[in-house]
């Protein structure tokens, strides 16, 4: 409950600020725009005429016409979704535990562990709400043009989001580490680029020379979550609604774990450390 | 050591006052690396007492109160709060807490903030309805700025607030570090009156605060920290031990016994009519002076040379150093 309580603050204070806020609007004209740039005009399930920004469209059916935006769209709120949540985030964490704030946090009754977890879960909250508001106002625009509808883009979201909890809890840590909001913004850029970089394990230790070099470099590589594999279950699903379950139960599995050790050890550091 | 800086004469009030201890601290260390910020500290606050902390910067003070609510953990030593542990949750309940500094949350109102509080403290939303507007109120901050969010507070506002937010849910202690820093004198006199209100319904009292005169004011119980360790601790009034007076009469043959007798010195080399007296308590002058007109004497000036805490700090640091410490 407490933990929930901590969620909550974070989530108000969040939306107090003017970066998310900013972001909102973007979201908020990118959807007005779309809904007034596109003049589609469907048939029995085929667009017949259209055009966007004064371009003419190409007709066909709309499934096969929609499915490459929700793919381009899935892809998009992926990895701008995840940078803009790397710097729109870096400095919550470490506003909580600043001098004159965290003292009071924690003379309240509220276990450390609990701050660390609720703050963890007001930011993600956040994120959700962002990519599925960024995410369903596309979608909503799109059916009332088309009469087309699919969760395939809400899935793609979620597997951006899925990949954001991965890259804050290293952030988190970070923070709990060293209360400095650039470093926290250094170290998810890091995790995220690191995450795509190696998602291809046998590529990415090709690199290097010499098998124990490589094996090494497996090893290294070993705990971190596969963004490219994310990357193809959220395409995947926005493109054709196609999902291979071991590749998307894997990828997601192993980001959840890599997102609760991270947590976890945030909340250890916290629990041992003077403020 | 002077017997008189023992940190023990604390203990010894608290057993003479026979009420409980609302903190108790045993042998309190704190080190950072080779620093020791908190050496040994021993301490205990009788319930219902307002107990002022004061030193020098960097004595220590706001460590021991971070120390005594496990925002910071000693080296060594224990300390009980209410007769717990400070990093149990239900002890925390009972405990309200302004600290120095005091940052609050961005883009909340006060309101929200008190609300948040004491949603953590475990209060119902009908008890913060009706308590939000009255402790910001008391602790005199005005209606106009309930809605503005407390990013664009002053110091004092801030303070304000965070005084409303640590007398949420009544607590049993309440720690201050630092109330009235950036607060103007006649907020001063009401953050006065709110921790007197504190105290009238029951409530312990610990406060810290640089404002020597505002804590001789409010506090009955002082200790004073210097290096990391409690110097002098104690009732004020034991603490300032012996106030003098410098009095004259109208010089008579007889002026130097007679005013003995009433039980003032007279130094030899004084000048006629000229004596002093020392006592803890003004009213022992007064006494001492109507012995002294009942003989015949007759006052012709009184002048206080009162110990306050400012001198009491001096000395104690003045003796520590003498000490070579």
């Amino acid at each position: 409950m407490t933990t929930l309580l901590v969620a909550f603050d974070v989530f108000r204070e969040a939306f107090a600020r003017r970066a998310l806020l900013g972001l909102f609007a973007i979201l908020l004209l990118g959807q007005v725009t779309l809904a007034l740039a596109l003049d589609l005009d469907v048939v029995e399930g085929a667009i017949v005429a259209g055009r966007m920004f004064g371009s003419q469209l190409s007709g066909g059916s709309v499934e096969s016409k929609l499915r490459p935006v929700f793919e381009a769209l899935a892809t998009a709120v992926f990895h701008l979704g995840l940078l803009f949540g790397i710097v729109a985030s870096s400095d919550v964490a470490a506003k909580l535990l600043a001098p004159g704030r965290v003292e009071l946090l924690l003379a309240l009754p509220v276990r450390r562990a609990e701050l660390v977890v609720g703050t963890y879960l007001g930011v993600i909250g956040v994120a959700i709400l962002s990519t599925t508001f960024a995410v369903t106002g596309v979608s909503v625009i799109l059916y009332f043009k088309t009469g087309f509808a699919t969760p395939a883009a809400l899935a793609g979201a979620a597997c951006a989001t899925v990949g954001f909890m991965a890259v804050y809890a290293a952030m988190l840590l970070s923070t709990a580490l060293v209360r400095a909001p650039a470093l926290a913004s250094g170290v998810g850029l890091v995790v995220y680029v690191l995450c795509l970089v190696t998602s291809n394990r046998e590529t990415f230790t090709s690199w290097f020379q010499g098998e124990t070099t490589q094996a090494v470099m497996g090893v290294l590589i070993a705990p971190l979550p596969r963004f490219g594999a994310l990357v193809d279950v959220a395409t995947g699903l926005a493109a054709d609604g196609s999902l291979a379950p071991a590749t998307a139960l894997g990828a997601v599995a192993g980001t959840l774990a890599f997102a609760g050790a991270g947590v976890a050890a945030a909340a250890y550091v916290v629990s041992g450390r003077d403020y | 050591m002077n017997a008189a800086l023992l940190p023990s004469s604390s203990v010894a009030s608290v057993a003479a006052s026979g009420r409980a201890a609302a903190i108790s601290a045993r042998g309190i260390t704190k080190s950072y690396g080779a620093t020791r910020a908190l050496d040994g500290i021993d301490l205990e606050v009788p319930q219902g007492s307002v107990f002022g902390l004061i030193g020098q910067n960097g004595a220590g003070k706001t460590t021991f109160i971070k120390v005594m609510l496990a925002i910071v953990r000693a080296s060594a030593g224990q300390v009980t709060l209410l007769g717990g542990d400070p990093e149990d949750v239900r002890i925390r309940r009972r405990v309200g807490y302004l600290p120095e500094n005091l940052q609050l949350p961005v883009g909340l109102t006060a309101p929200a903030f008190l609300r948040s509080v004491g949603r953590y403290k475990g209060l119902t939303a009908a008890h913060l309805d009706a308590a939000v507007p009255e402790l910001l109120t008391c602790c005199g901050l005005e209606p106009a700025a309930w809605s503005r969010p407390t990013q664009a507070f002053s110091k004092g506002m801030r303070q304000r607030t965070g005084l409303a937010a640590a007398l949420l849910g009544e607590p049993e202690l309440l720690v201050l570090d630092e109330p009235t820093d950036g607060i103007d004198p006649l907020g001063r006199a009401q953050v006065r009156e709110v921790i007197r209100a504190a105290v009238a319904r029951g409530a312990t009292v610990f406060l810290n605060s640089h404002l020597l005169a505002e804590t001789e004011r409010i506090c009955d119980q002082v200790a004073i920290v210097h290096r990391g360790r409690v110097v002098r601790a104690g009732a004020m009034a034991a603490l300032r031990g012996s106030n003098a007076w410098r009095v004259r009469f109208v010089p008579r043959d007889d002026g130097a016994a007679l005013a003995q007798t009433a039980g003032f010195t007279v130094s030899p080399d004084a000048a006629p009519g000229l004596c002093d007296f020392a006592g803890a308590d003004p009213a022992e002058l007064s006494a001492a002076l109507a012995r002294a007109l009942a003989a015949g004497l007759h006052v012709i000036d009184v002048t206080a040379h009162l110990r306050d805490l400012e001198t009491l700090l001096a000395e104690a640091v003045a003796l520590e150093h003498g000490a070579g410490r």
